[in-house]
C-alpha cells in the first residue's frame, strides 16, 4: 500500500462536501477503467460471484416450485385460514417493498439535498429497489388466488360494466406499486444512459459494443443534452421523493383505513415509511459490505459512505421506535378497552415473544450505532443490518397476525402458523433477489461512472483552482493538499 | 465544403473546455457545442442552453394526470357505476386522493424522462461528431469543443487557428 | 447600555411593537373576558400554545441546524436561539393554566362531576391530574432550558473562538448535544401536546398529533426567521445584505416547500384515516371543524398553507427573489396563527356536545386576540432583548472557514 493513499486531513483540509468520498489516486481514466472493467471483463468476477449466483439460482428455483404448486392447488397450501386471511404473503409483500424504498430515497432525496456521497451507492441501491419491488409484486398477485385475472384490478371498460372500487386501499396499492415500479425503472435507466455510452466506447467485443451502443441510445455527451439531462434528473428526483412517501403510506392505509384494532391508528403512514427506510438502509449496508470487499471498491465506497448509511438507518430506526412507543402509550392512555386489550395481546399474548424480540432487534440493538466505532466497523454494521432486517420482518408479522387472530367475535378467534409453502416461497423470492442482483453486477456498472468522474472533477477542481499548470490528467491524491 | 461537419478541438480538462467555449462565444461563433464525459458546471450558461419547455411539460402533464385520475374515479363511482360500499357517499373524495396522486406522479415522471430524450433527439443511430478522432474517450476523460461548418463565421483556416490558440491538444476537421 | 447604532431598524421596531402589543393585549383580554373566568382561560391557553409552538419550532430548528451544519441556518441562528430561550418566559406564563386546572376549569378531566360521570375520564385521571401535569410540564421546561443553554454556550465558542481547532471541536460537540436533544424534545413535546392540547377534549386522541404539532411549529419558526432575515436583506441591513444570496433564498424556499408538503402529508393522512374509519370518538374532531361556517376556515387553511405556497415555491425563478420568499413566508405564518386556533378553540366546545358554527365557537374573539397579543408582546420584548446582546447572525461553519482560509 503506497503512502499517498491515505493522506490525512492534517496535511490540509478539503471541502467538507466532498472530503473522504474517494480514496487513492484517482483520475477520470482510473475511475472509468476500474468501474467499467467490472462489467467488461469476466475475470473480475471471481469465486464469490459464482457462489452467490449459484445460491441465488438454486433458491430462485424454489420459487418456481412453490408457484407451480400454488397454481395447481390454490392458496389453501399456505397457512392462511379464517380468521387470519393475510399471512406471509402480505408480510413479505410489505417487507420487500419497504426494502426498496431506501434505494429511491438515496437516489432521489439525497440528489435534491445535493449530498455528494450518494453518488457511489445510488446505482446499486436503485437496482436493489427494482428487484425488491419485483419480489414484492409476486405476493399480492398470487394472493388474489386467481393471478390470471389480476388485470381485473385495473380500470378498463369491460362487458360487465363494472369499475374497480376506488374506496379500497387495496386498489390504491395497485396504482401505487405499479407507478413506483415503473418510475423507479425509468429513473434507473435514465441514470444508466451515460454509463452505457462509456461501456460502448470501451468495449472491445463487437457484440458487446453493439449491445451497449443500442442501450446508450446514441448518447454523445453534448452540453445541450447534459443540460436537459440534469433538469430531468432533478425533476425526477423531486417527483420520486414524494412518491416513496406515498407508496408506503398507501401500504399503511391497507391496515389503518379499516377499523381493526391495532391497525387503525393515525401515525401509521409516517411510521410505516420510516420502517421501510429502516429495512432498506439495512439492506443497502448488507449489500455494500461484501460488494466493496469482493470488487475492491473501498476507494469509492469509503468508510464515510458506510457511516452516512448507518446514521440514516439509525435516524429512521428512531422514528420507528417513536411509533412503537406512541402506539403503546396512546393505547393504554386512550381508555378505550378494545385498544387496551389489543396492546396487551400484542405484548403478553401468544405472540408476545415475537413482539419483544422485534423490540430488541429494532429498538435496542441498533442503538449501538450511536457509537462512532461501530459505524466504522464493517462486521458490526453487517450484523446490525441483519438484525434490523429480521426485526422489520417480525414487526410486520406482529402487526398482521396478532390483530387478525382476534376477530370481533370471540367464537371466531384463532391462530396462525405458516406451512412449508409459505417458507419456500419466501426463500424463493430471496433467491430471485440475489440472482437478479448478481446478474445486474455482471452486466451493468454498479457504481455511477459519470457521477464519479464529476466527483473527481469537484475534488480536483477545488484543489487546483488556482494552479493552472496542473492538468486534469495528472493524478492527484485525494484528499489532497490545498493549493498555496 | 458540404462534406465537412465542423472543426473539433480536444481538451483534457473541463476548465479548458469551459474557457474554450466562452472564448468561442465571445469570438462570435454561434454553432458551438461542447462534449464532455460529465455535465460541466456553468457550461449551459455559457452556451445559453436553457429549455423551459421541459419543466413546463412536466407540470402540465402532472395536472392532466391528476385530472385524469380524479375525473375517472368520480365519473365511474358517481355516474357510471354508483355502488354503496360501507355506507360511504358515492362521491368519497378523500378516498379518491391516493389514486389521483399516483397518476399525477406517473404522468409527470414519464413526461420528464421521455421529453428529455425526445427534445435531445435521442435515440439516434449515428451522429457526425462520432467521426472525430479519439471521440470514444469523450465518455471517459477527454473534452471536445466543436464549431460547426454551418456557423456563419466558420472558416476552415481561421477557425482552426482560433481553436489551436485556445490551448487545444488536437484540432481536427470532422467529416459528415 | 449597548450601542444601538448598528441595530437593524426592523428589530428596533419590533422592540417597540412588543410593549404596545402587551398593553393592548392586556386591555383586550380583560375587556373580552367579561363572559367569565373560563373565557379568560380559553383565551390564555390558546395564545400560550401559539407562542409555545413558535419557541418549540425555534428550538427544533436550532438543533437541526447544529446537526446538519447547513448554510441555510446561519442567518437565522440567532433568531432561533432567541426564540428557544423564550421557553423561560413560557414557563412563567404557564402558571395561569395550572391555576385553571387546580380550580376545576379548562380541562374536562379537572371537573370532578364530569369525571365521575365518565368512566374513560375516570380511567385517564391516573395520568391527567393537576399535580402530575404540573410536575411533567416543569420537568420538561427544565430539560429544554438546560439543552438550550448548553447549545447556546457551545455555539458561542464555535462562532467566536479565535482558534479554529477549538471551534471545530465545539462544532462537533454541539452536534452531539443536538442529536439526543432533538430526540428528547420530540418525545417530550408529544407528551406535552397530549397534556396541553389533546386533553382539552375528553376522549379524542391521535397518535399523529405530536408529529403534526412539530411540523406546524417548525413551519411557524422557519417562516418567522425567514420573514425577519429577508426583510432586513431587502432593507439593506448589514450582515443580511450579503448573507441572503440567491442560493440562500433558494434553500429557504425549498425547505419551506418541503415543510408545507410534510404538513399536508401528515394532515391528509390523519384526515383520511379518521374519515374512513368514521368512529364516533375520532371523527368528531373533523365534524366540528367542518360544520357550517367553520368549513370555510378549514378550506382556507388548506389553501393558504399548502396549495398557494406550493405553487409559489415550485418555481425556481420566484425562489431567487427575497421579497417573494418573504411574502410566501408571511402567508404561511399568518395561516399558522389561524390553524393553531383552529386546532385548540373547538376543543373547548366539544364536550358540550354541540357542533356549533364559527360564531358560537369564537365567542369572545376579542379575548382570544387579547391573550395572543399580550403573550406575544412579552415574547417579542424578550426576543429583541436577546438579539441586542450579541452578533445578529451565526458564523459560517468552522469546517468551511478552514477550507476557505487555506484556499486563498
Amino acid at each position: 500500500m503506497d503512502n499517498t493513499r491515505h493522506i490525512s486531513s492534517s496535511n490540509g483540509p478539503v471541502d467538507p462536501a466532498v472530503a473522504g468520498l474517494m480514496e487513492g489516486e484517482q483520475t477520470f481514466e482510473t475511475v472509468s477503467e476500474r468501474l467499467a472493467s467490472i462489467v467488461l471483463r469476466q475475470d473480475k468476477h471471481k469465486l464469490p460471484w459464482w457462489i452467490m449466483l449459484g445460491i441465488g439460482f438454486v433458491m430462485y428455483n424454489l420459487l418456481g416450485i412453490a408457484l407451480t404448486k400454488l397454481l395447481l392447488y390454490g392458496v389453501g397450501i399456505w397457512g392462511i385460514d379464517e380468521p387470519v386471511g393475510w399471512g406471509w404473503a402480505i408480510i413479505n409483500f410489505v417487507w420487500w417493498i419497504g426494502i426498496g424504498h431506501a434505494g429511491t430515497l438515496i437516489s432521489a432525496f439525497l440528489l435534491l439535498m445535493r449530498q455528494n456521497w450518494r453518488n457511489s451507492i445510488n446505482r446499486f441501491a436503485e437496482a436493489m429497489t427494482i428487484f425488491a419491488v419485483l419480489c414484492a409484486g409476486i405476493y399480492p398477485v398470487f394472493h388474489t388466488g386467481r393471478p390470471w385475472c389480476a388485470y381485473w384490478l385495473f380500470p378498463y371498460p369491460n362487458i360487465l360494466g363494472m369499475w374497480p372500487g376506488w374506496r379500497s386501499p387495496l386498489l390504491w396499492d395497485v396504482f401505487a406499486v405499479s407507478t413506483y415500479a415503473s418510475v423507479s425503472i425509468l429513473f434507473w435507466l435514465i441514470g444508466l444512459i451515460p454509463d452505457f455510452a462509456t461501456l460502448r466506447d470501451r468495449a472491445e467485443n463487437v457484440v458487446v459494443k453493439k449491445t451497449y451502443g443500442v442501450l446508450s441510445l446514441g448518447w454523445r455527451g453534448a452540453a445541450e443534452h447534459w443540460q436537459r439531462y440534469e433538469t430531468a434528473s432533478l425533476i425526477l428526483a423531486g417527483i420520486s421523493t414524494p412518491l416513496v412517501l406515498s407508496v408506503h403510506s398507501i401500504i399503511s392505509f391497507d391496515f389503518s383505513i379499516g377499523i381493526v384494532p391495532g391497525w387503525h391508528t393515525a401515525i401509521s403512514p409516517p411510521y410505516f415509511v420510516a420502517g421501510a427506510l429502516y429495512a432498506g438502509f439495512a439492506m443497502v449496508i448488507i449489500l455494500a459490505v461484501p460488494l466493496r470487499k469482493w470488487y475492491h471498491l473501498e476507494d469509492y465506497i469509503t468508510p464515510k459512505h458506510m457511516d452516512w448509511c448507518a446514521k440514516l438507518m439509525l435516524t429512521s430506526g428512531l422514528v420507528v421506535l417513536y411509533g412503537y412507543m406512541s402506539e403503546c402509550f396512546f393505547s393504554y392512555l386512550s381508555g378505550n378497552h378494545i385498544e387496551i386489550r389489543m396492546m396487551e395481546l400484542r405484548q403478553f399474548g401468544p405472540y408476545g415473544a415475537a413482539y419483544w424480540f422485534l423490540i430488541l432487534c429494532n429498538g435496542v440493538i441498533p442503538q449501538l450505532l450511536w457509537i462512532p466505532k461501530v459505524r466504522f466497523h464493517n462486521g458490526w454494521l453487517f450484523f446490525i443490518s441483519v438484525v434490523v432486517s429480521i426485526g422489520m420482518w417480525l414487526e410486520r408479522y406482529v402487526i398482521v397476525v396478532v390483530s387478525l387472530t382476534r376477530d370481533f367475535l370471540p367464537s371466531s378467534w384463532g391462530y396462525f402458523a405458516p406451512t412449508i409453502w409459505d417458507i419456500l416461497m419466501y426463500a424463493g423470492t430471496i433467491g430471485q433477489f440475489i440472482f437478479l442482483f448478481f446478474m445486474f453486477v455482471r452486466v451493468m456498472p454498479m457504481i455511477n461512472i459519470f457521477e464519479m468522474r464529476e466527483l473527481v472533477h469537484k475534488t480536483h477542481g477545488h484543489v487546483h483552482s488556482s494552479a493552472e499548470e496542473h492538468s486534469a490528467a495528472t493524478p492527484v491524491s485525494l484528499p489532497a493538499q490545498p493549493a498555496e | 465544403m458540404s462534406r465537412i461537419y465542423g472543426l473539433v478541438a480536444e481538451f483534457d480538462t473541463a476548465e479548458a473546455l469551459l474557457r474554450g467555449a466562452e472564448a468561442a462565444r465571445e469570438a462570435g461563433y454561434r454553432r458551438v457545442e461542447a462534449y464532455s464525459p460529465f455535465p460541466v458546471h456553468g457550461m449551459a450558461e455559457v452556451l445559453e442552453h436553457d429549455d423551459p419547455r421541459l419543466p413546463w411539460a412536466v407540470f402540465i402533464m402532472g395536472v392532466i394526470g391528476c385530472a385524469t385520475g380524479f375525473g375517472l374515479e368520480s365519473w365511474t363511482a358517481v355516474i357510471n357505476y354508483p355502488f354503496n360500499i360501507g355506507g360511504k357517499p358515492t362521491f368519497s373524495w378523500p378516498n379518491f386522493i391516493p389514486v389521483a396522486y399516483e397518476l399525477t406522479i406517473l404522468f409527470s415522471a414519464f413526461t420528464a424522462g421521455l421529453s428529455m430524450l425526445v427534445l435531445n433527439g435521442l435515440p439516434r443511430y449515428h451522429h457526425s461528431i462520432f467521426n472525430t478522432p479519439r471521440f470514444e474517450r469523450a465518455s471517459s476523460d477527454l473534452f471536445f469543443l466543436c464549431i460547426e461548418a454551418r456557423d456563419a463565421k466558420y472558416d476552415p483556416e481561421e477557425t482552426a487557428h482560433f481553436l489551436e490558440n485556445l490551448g487545444a491538444q488536437l484540432v481536427s476537421e470532422v467529416e459528415k | 447600555m449597548v450601542n444601538n447604532s448598528g441595530f437593524p431598524k426592523l428589530l428596533t421596531r419590533i422592540g417597540i411593537v412588543g410593549p404596545v402589543f402587551a398593553v393592548i393585549g392586556l386591555v383586550l383580554l380583560l375587556a373580552g373576558s367579561g363572559g367569565g373566568v373560563s373565557q379568560f382561560y380559553h383565551a390564555w391557553i390558546n395564545g400560550w400554545i401559539f407562542w409555545m409552538s413558535l419557541s418549540t419550532g425555534c428550538f427544533g430548528l436550532m438543533m437541526l441546524g447544529a446537526m446538519v451544519r447547513a448554510q441555510w441556518v446561519q442567518p437565522l441562528q440567532r433568531f432561533f436561539e432567541a426564540g428557544a430561550w423564550n421557553y423561560a418566559l413560557l414557563a412563567i406564563l404557564f402558571v395561569p393554566i395550572i391555576v385553571a386546572a387546580a380550580t376545576n376549569h379548562l380541562f374536562p378531566w379537572a371537573h370532578p362531576v364530569q369525571v365521575a360521570a365518565d368512566p374513560i375520564l375516570a380511567y385517564r385521571s391516573h395520568w391527567f391530574n393537576t399535580p402530575f401535569l404540573t410536575v411533567r410540564t416543569y420537568l420538561m421546561f427544565t430539560v429544554f432550558l438546560v439543552f438550550i443553554r448548553m447549545l447556546i454556550k457551545v455555539g458561542k465558542v464555535q462562532d467566536e473562538h479565535p482558534d479554529i481547532p477549538t471551534r471545530l471541536k465545539a462544532g462537533s460537540l454541539r452536534a452531539s448535544i443536538a442529536a439526543p436533544g432533538f430526540l428528547i424534545m420530540v418525545l417530550l413535546i408529544t407528551l406535552g401536546v397530549t397534556d396541553w392540547i389533546m386533553s382539552l377534549d375528553p376522549h379524542w386522541y391521535s397518535t399523529m398529533y405530536g408529529f403534526l404539532f412539530l411540523i406546524g411549529a417548525g413551519l411557524a419558526a422557519m417562516t418567522f426567521g425567514v420573514i425577519l432575515a429577508s426583510q432586513m436583506a431587502i432593507e439593506n441591513e448589514e450582515p443580511f445584505k450579503e448573507l441572503v444570496t440567491r442560493q440562500m433564498t433558494r434553500d429557504w424556499g425549498n425547505l419551506l416547500l418541503m415543510m408545507t408538503m410534510v404538513w399536508a402529508y401528515f394532515s391528509i393522512s390523519q384526515y383520511l384515516i379518521y374519515w374512513s374509519g368514521n368512529l364516533p370518538e375520532e371523527v368528531t374532531f373533523y365534524i366540528q371543524r367542518n360544520a357550517g361556517t367553520f368549513a370555510w376556515v378549514t378550506s382556507a387553511i388548506v389553501i393558504c398553507q399548502f396549495f398557494l405556497p406550493f405553487l409559489l415555491l415550485l418555481s425556481s425563478r420566484l425562489k431567487r427573489r427575497p421579497n417573494m420568499i418573504r411574502n410566501a413566508a408571511i402567508l404561511i405564518f399568518l395561516t399558522r396563527i389561524v390553524e393553531e386556533a383552529w386546532n385548540v378553540v373547538p376543543m373547548f366546545h366539544s364536550w358540550h356536545g354541540a357542533d356549533s358554527g364559527l360564531a358560537v365557537q369564537f365567542q369572545g374573539l376579542i379575548s382570544y386576540l387579547g391573550a395572543w397579543l399580550l403573550i406575544g408582546g412579552l415574547w417579542l420584548i424578550l426576543f429583541t432583548r436577546y438579539l441586542r446582546k450579541g452578533s445578529l447572525v451565526g458564523s459560517p461553519d468552522p469546517q468551511l472557514v478552514e477550507v476557505l482560509e487555506h484556499a486563498h
